[in-house]
C-alpha cells in the first residue's frame, strides 16, 4: 500500500515534500468480572497518516503549506484525494522546514515482547494464571474485574528524502479492581496501567501492593486540612512534570509561551533542597513511549534538558529546531530523572506529619501554569511518632514551581509508565484539604 | 444534502449477509461500522496546522455465545474481509448454554441525520482559517500580558451503522467546535484559561462575541494574582460548567449499570432512595438535540432515549447497556457506546446534565455570606464504590457579605461524599447551560464525547 500512495505522490510536481507513516495494529483483549469471562476480542487495524508540503508564495514571502490526510488500507482513487489535499495545503502557509533524509544511525533498542508478537493469546492466558495464583493467597481479597490489553504495533516511515525506518513496538495494558471486607464495609482498589512486555508487569508483586492498598482503604481517614509535606509517587510522577517539559519545549518557545531561557535557571526563586535535572529518554527498557525513532523519523536517545536547574537545551522536533535554529533532539518520550540523594524512608520522616499520596482519583498538573491538584484515593499520613494512618479522601493542592523549590528526591529508581527515576519526591509544602 | 454514499448502502447488505452466517451458529450476532472525517486547525500567531482527523474507520462483528461476548474488529472494510471475519468466528468460538439470552429488540430500520444550517463543508478552507485569525487577534490584542493565543477548530462527520437481525440503522451525526486559548504571562509565571463549546451543529456555531473573548483574557489576567485558598467547608455558588462536571461525576457514572455487575456501585442499595436535595433533578439525554453526547441510536441499535436519573431528589434509573439490561434484567437505555470499532461497549453517558429551577445567580450569590463563587468547572473524577468525588475549577471568586469581592482563588477542587454534596444544594438556578467539549472516560480511557450542564447550584463543600 505504501508503494500505491508513494507512486500517487511522485505525480504531484506541486509536492515539495512528503511523509508516510504506516501503523498496523494487533489488539487482543480480554474482560473479566468476577472470574467469568465477560467479552474477548480481536482487533486488527491500519492506518495510513501522509503529510503533505507545498511551496506557497504568501505576503510577499516564501511559505510551505502542510496537510495531513489519512489514507484507508485499500482506498482507491488516492490519485484525486492527494489532489484536493493539495489545494488546501496551498491556502495557507508556515515557515518552512525540511525532512530528516535517510541514512541516520538508530539506537539498536527493541522494547517487543517476542510473546505478545508471537501468541498473545497465550499471554492473556498466562496473565490470568498469574492472577489466579496470587488471588488464591490472599483469600480476604476478591477481583471484582479485570481488563487485559495485548496490543503489537508495526511502524514504517517512509519520507519524500529517502527515509525508510521501521519499528515494533508492545504494550501490555491490565486494570484490575480488588474489594477486601464484606458489604456495607467493603472497600475497593483500582488500578491501571501497562507496560510494552507483558513480564513487567511484576503481577506477583503488584497484586500484593494493590491488595494492602484494599485492606488499608477500610480503614482509612480523611487528612486533616493544613500546609504540610508531601510525597508523590506512583503513576502521579509521570504526569507531575508536565510544566518542565512544556517550557522546555521548542514549539512553546517559538509560540511565545515558554518562560524558559537556555543556560538560565529554571525556577524563578534559588532552590532550598535538591536541584532538578530532567532527561528526555527514548530507550528506557520498560518505558511506555520508548521508541527507536521520533514520529518525523529521527533516531531516538538519551537527551538531558535541564541539569542541575538551569535548561541545558530546549527539546526539539526537526521543525521546530529548524525555527529556533538549534540541534533537534527529537519529540519528547519518557521522563528521567536522576537519583536524589536521600533515601524512601528518609523523604517519610517529619517532625509532625508526611502526607504520602500512591494514587490520585485523577491527576492531571497544568502544563503552562504548573498548577496541580487531586483527591486523594490512596494515601498514607506518616506521623512523627512513627505511626502511619491509611487515608482516603481530601485533596492536595499546590504548583510544582514552588514545590521544586524546596523539593527532595529519594535514592530509590523506578519505573512509572513514562516515569524513570526517583520512587518519590517530597515537597515540603502543600495544600492539604480534608477534615 | 442526505444522501446516503453508495458504500454505506453496499456495507450494509455485506452485514446482514454476515449476521445471518453468524445466526446459523450463535444465538445472537450484530454488526456496526463506523467512521469519521472532518479537519482540524490550529491557529497561533506564527503558524496554522491542517490536518484531516483521524477517521477511526472500520467494523465490529459480535456474537453472543450464549455465556460471553466474542468481537472482531477491522479496520479493512471490503466484503472479502468481513467474510473472512465471520469464518474466524464461526471456526474458533464455541457455543455454550445456560447463559441470559439476549432480546434483538424491535424491529426497526431507518435512516437519520442530524440537523445542521451552514454544512463546513462548503466554507472554503481559507474562510475558516480567516475566522479563527478574527478570534486570535481579539484575544492577543486583549492585554500586554497575553503571551501566546490561539484557536482550535474541528469539524466532524459520523457515519454509524447498526445492523442485527431485526434492525437495520443508519445515522450521520454533524459535529462542530472551537476553542479560544489564551497564555497570559507577568514574566515570571503563565496562566492559561480556554473557552469555547462544542456541537452537533454546523458552521453557524462558530461565532464568538468580542464580549466573551475579552472575559476570556480578563479571566486568564486574574489568575496571575489569585490566591491560595484556605482548605474548609464554604457555602458554593457553581456556573453550569460545574454544575455539569457534578452531575457527570456524582451520578452519571454511579448509575452505569455495568458498574452494577462488578459491584462497584454504590447506588444499587439506593435505588427508589433519596440521594440529593429534593431540588434536584439530573437527566441523561441523547435526544437533546445539538450536543456531542446526541444521537438517534446507540452502538448496539437501542433508540435514543431521555434516562431521568434523579427526580425530585430520588434516585430513579439507571444507563444500560445491552449486556448489563439483559443480565440486571433492567429496561434498557441508549446508553451502550463504544469508542471505535477497537474497543468494546460500556454503559456511558451522552448529555448529562441538572435540570433547571427556580432561582437567579444573583440571588445565590446574594444569599451567601462567606462563601466562593465558581463560575467554571474543569474536569473531574469518579468513584461509584465510595461516592467520593473530585471536581476542578480554574478559579473561586470570594464572596463576602452577599457579594463579590473581586478576590481570586487559583485553583480549587471541591472534594467529599456525594449524597452530603447533593444534599447540600439548597437553590438550583432558573438558566440551563451545556458544555460540549468533554471527553468522558471510563476509569482512564475508552474516550466518547459528551456534553454536561445544568443551571447555577447553590450548595456547601469541601474547598481545597
Amino acid at each position: 500500500m505504501i508503494e500505491t500512495i508513494r507512486a500517487a505522490l511522485d505525480k504531484q510536481d506541486r509536492l515539495s515534500a512528503w511523509a508516510i507513516s504506516e501503523r498496523q495494529l494487533r489488539s487482543t483483549q480480554l474482560y473479566e468480572v468476577f472470574g467469568k469471562r465477560e467479552s474477548i476480542r480481536a482487533v486488527d487495524a491500519t492506518t495510513y497518516d501522509v503529510d503533505l508540503h507545498v511551496p506557497v508564495h504568501l505576503d510577499g514571502r516564501e511559505r510551505m503549506g502542510s496537510i495531513r490526510i489519512e489514507i484507508a488500507p485499500g482506498e482507491t482513487g488516492i490519485d484525486t484525494r492527494v489532489r484536493r489535499a493539495i489545494e488546501s495545503a496551498s491556502v495557507h502557509g508556515n515557515r518552512p522546514f525540511t525532512l530528516p533524509g535517510g541514512g541516520m544511525t538508530y539506537p539498536d533498542f527493541q522494547s517487543a515482547d517476542p510473546d505478545i508478537v508471537t501468541n498473545p493469546w497465550q499471554v492473556i492466558d498466562d496473565i490470568h494464571e498469574s492472577l489466579r495464583e496470587e488471588a488464591a493467597k490472599a483469600p480476604d481479597i476478591r477481583i471484582s474485574s479485570t481488563e487485559v490489553f495485548v496490543k503489537y504495533i508495526r511502524q514504517r516511515l517512509v519520507n519524500s528524502r529517502g527515509l525508510d525506518v521501521s519499528q515494533d513496538y508492545t504494550d501490555c495494558l491490565w486494570e484490575i479492581v480488588l474489594f477486601h471486607g464484606r458489604k456495607p464495609e467493603e472497600s475497593e482498589f483500582w488500578s491501571i496501567f501497562s507496560r510494552p512486555q507483558w513480564r513487567q508487569l511484576n503481577i506477583g508483586e503488584k497484586f500484593g501492593v494493590f491488595a494492602q492498598h484494599a485492606r488499608n482503604a477500610l480503614v482509612a481517614q480523611t487528612p486533616r486540612s493544613g500546609n504540610c509535606p508531601v510525597v508523590l509517587t506512583g503513576d502521579a510522577l509521570e504526569v507531575l512534570y508536565q510544566y518542565m517539559i512544556h517550557h522546555a519545549s521548542a514549539s512553546a518557545r517559538f509560540t511565545g509561551s515558554s518562560l524558559f531561557e537556555p543556560g538560565k535557571p529554571v525556577l524563578p526563586d534559588e532552590p532550598l533542597g535538591d536541584r532538578f535535572t530532567m532527561y528526555s529518554n527514548s530507550v528506557i527498557p520498560g518505558g511506555t513511549y520508548s521508541r527507536r525513532f521520533d514520529p518525523d523519523g529521527l533516531p531516538g536517545g538519551r537527551v538531558r534538558i535541564i541539569h542541575d536547574g538551569v535548561l541545558e537545551r530546549f527539546w526539539a522536533t526537526r521543525q521546530y529546531a529548524e525555527y529556533l535554529g538549534i540541534e533537534p533532539t527529537g519529540a519528547f518520550t519518557n521522563i528521567e530523572l536522576p537519583p536524589g540523594t536521600r533515601s524512601w524512608e528518609e523523604l517519610l520522616q517529619s517532625d509532625d506529619r508526611v502526607i504520602l499520596v500512591e494514587q490520585f482519583s485523577t491527576f492531571d498538573p497544568q502544563p503552562v501554569a504548573g498548577n496541580y491538584l487531586g483527591e486523594i484515593r490512596v494515601g498514607y499520613e506518616y506521623r512523627a511518632d512513627g505511626s502511619v494512618v491509611p487515608l482516603r479522601g481530601g485533596s492536595v493542592t499546590g504548583n510544582v514551581v514552588s514545590g521544586l523549590t524546596n523539593a527532595c528526591f529519594c535514592r530509590e529508581m523506578e519505573i512509572f509508565q513514562g516515569y524513570y527515576g526517583p520512587r518519590g519526591v517530597r515537597f515540603e509544602e502543600a495544600q492539604v484539604a480534608g477534615l | 444534502m442526505n444522501d446516503i454514499p453508495e458504500t454505506i448502502h453496499r456495507l450494509r447488505h455485506w452485514l446482514k449477509t454476515a449476521i445471518a452466517r453468524l445466526e446459523t451458529k450463535f444465538p445472537y450476532a450484530q454488526a456496526s461500522f463506523s467512521e469519521q472525517e472532518g479537519l482540524a486547525i490550529m491557529s497561533n500567531r506564527q503558524e496554522t496546522r491542517v490536518s484531516e482527523i483521524p477517521s477511526r474507520r472500520g467494523i465490529t462483528l459480535a456474537v453472543h455465545t450464549g455465556q460471553f461476548w466474542a468481537e472482531v474488529g477491522a479496520s479493512e472494510v471490503t466484503e472479502a474481509s468481513i467474510d473472512a471475519s465471520v469464518t474466524r468466528l464461526l471456526e474458533r468460538i464455541p457455543v455454550e448454554s445456560g447463559g441470559t439470552p439476549i432480546d434483538p429488540g424491535r424491529p426497526w430500520s431507518g435512516d437519520f441525520h442530524s440537523e445542521y444550517r451552514i454544512d463546513p463543508r462548503q466554507i472554503p478552507l481559507r474562510d475558516k482559517i480567516e475566522r479563527l485569525a478574527e478570534i486570535r487577534q481579539v484575544l492577543t490584542g486583549g492585554s500586554p500580558r497575553v503571551a501566546a493565543a490561539f484557536v482550535r477548530y474541528g469539524e466532524r462527520i459520523v457515519r454509524k451503522v447498526y445492523v442485527n437481525r431485526v434492525k437495520d440503522l443508519y445515522q450521520e451525526l454533524l459535529h462542530v467546535s472551537s476553542v479560544p486559548v489564551v497564555i497570559v504571562s507577568d514574566g515570571r509565571s503563565t496562566k492559561t484559561m480556554h473557552g469555547g463549546n462544542g456541537y452537533q451543529a454546523g458552521f453557524e456555531k462558530i461565532e464568538y462575541s468580542r464580549e466573551a473573548l475579552e472575559t476570556l483574557v480578563r479571566e486568564s489576567e486574574s489568575l496571575l494574582d489569585a490566591g491560595t485558598i484556605e482548605p474548609g467547608i464554604y457555602e458554593v455558588v457553581g456556573g453550569p460548567g460545574l454544575a455539569g462536571v457534578i452531575a457527570h461525576e456524582a451520578f452519571g457514572h454511579g448509575v452505569e449499570a455495568d458498574m452494577f455487575l462488578k459491584q462497584r456501585a454504590k447506588a444499587v442499595d439506593y435505588l427508589g432512595k433519596p440521594v440529593a436535595s429534593p431540588l434536584v433533578n439530573m437527566i441523561d439525554s441523547p435526544l437533546t438535540k445539538g450536543y456531542p453526547g446526541s444521537y438517534f441510536f446507540d452502538d448496539e441499535g437501542m433508540p435514543a432515549t431521555d434516562t431521568h436519573i434523579i427526580e425530585n431528589g430520588v434516585l430513579r434509573n439507571v444507563l444500560t447497556d445491552l449486556r448489563s439490561a439483559s443480565e440486571l434484567g433492567v429496561p434498557r437505555s441508549a446508553n451502550g457506546r463504544r469508542e471505535a470499532f477497537t474497543n468494546k461497549v460500556y454503559a456511558r453517558m451522552t448529555n448529562t446534565y441538572f435540570a433547571p429551577g427556580e432561582s437567579t445567580r444573583d440571588a445565590m450569590i446574594a444569599s451567601v455570606d462567606r462563601g466562593l463563587y465558581m463560575p467554571h468547572g474543569s474536569n473531574g473524577m469518579e468513584d461509584p464504590k465510595n461516592w467520593g468525588i473530585q471536581v476542578e475549577s480554574p478559579f473561586a471568586l470570594e464572596i463576602r457579605g452577599g457579594k463579590l469581592t473581586g478576590k481570586v482563588f487559583a485553583p480549587v477542587v471541591i472534594t467529599g461524599f456525594v449524597p452530603d454534596l447533593l444534599n447540600s444544594i439548597s437553590m438550583v438556578g432558573n438558566d440551563l447551560h451545556l458544555e460540549g467539549l468533554g471527553i468522558c472516560q471510563k476509569g482512564h480511557k475508552e474516550q466518547v464525547p459528551v456534553a454536561i450542564g445544568g443551571p447555577h447550584l447553590k450548595m456547601t463543600a469541601r474547598v481545597g
